[in-house]
């Protein structure tokens, strides 16, 4: 797989010719809706609508650069969430080098933010600049989630 | 340079932004399906659905430029 800031890479020639409105793509896996991204000028937003997605693409995500690598389910906590965002770390810095975002959410709330205008104290001093993590029962409601298909 | 003539470019130019709008979408389209591709050993069977919607689209560049300045000529004319 790819690593994530290579895809940055590829998608950023189309993303910089965005000037207004926005790209919105919706992704249905057997009639039921796994992902929607809207692609704006200065940020994207990745809707995860269920697992479903996930479950595809695990096996892609826990391999060696993947972002759940090493991640098993009784590893899974928060402390794995914040492994987790130390891999987007890079993608972050040059996210805000480019002044955009992205936010990930699950079920339409916001679990991740990173790019430029990502703030959280707490975050900063862990020295994870650029990422902001949503509410804490958006995240838990995610890993938990996350657990029963790592299982 | 006289009416005429920049009506011309502009037209020129009109042409080169349908080309780099219809590159854009193809582009959109050729990511998605890489994804997809890369995806396609655990994909078997199932039933993918893509939709890809264009909002109220924009693009930089000569795009808008080059309509505004149609409007503004063709309104003078």
């Amino acid at each position: 797989m790819k690593n994530i800031e290579k895809y940055l890479d590829e998608i950023a020639p189309f993303w910089n010719l965005i000037s207004g409105g926005s790209v919105d793509i919706t992704v249905r896996v057997d009639k039921k809706d796994a992902v929607a991204l809207s692609i704006h000028n200065d940020h994207v937003n990745v809707n995860i609508m269920g697992m479903d997605a996930i479950k595809i693409a695990l096996p892609l995500l826990m391999k060696k650069e993947g972002a759940f690598a090493g991640i098993t389910e009784r590893s899974m906590s928060l402390s794995s969430f914040l492994q987790m965002l130390g891999r987007v770390k890079t993608l972050a810095d040059k996210l805000a080098a480019m002044k955009k975002y992205v936010t990930i959410a699950y079920r339409g709330k916001e679990i991740l933010r990173v790019g430029h205008n990502a703030r959280s104290f707490g975050l900063s001093v862990l020295n994870y600049d650029n990422i902001q993590i949503g509410g804490k029962m958006n995240i838990l409601r995610f890993i938990n989630d996350l657990k029963d298909v790592i299982r | 340079m006289v009416v005429r003539e920049r009506v011309e470019k502009a037209k020129k130019e009109a042409k080169e932004a349908v080309t780099t709008a219809a590159k854009f979408g193809q582009g959109i389209i050729s990511l998605i399906t890489d994804q997809l591709m890369e995806l396609r050993e655990f994909l078997d069977n199932r039933e993918i659905e893509v939709k890809v919607k264009f909002n109220n689209l924009s693009l930089n560049g000569e795009v808008s430029k080059t309509i505004s300045f149609l409007k503004k000529e063709t309104g003078k004319k």
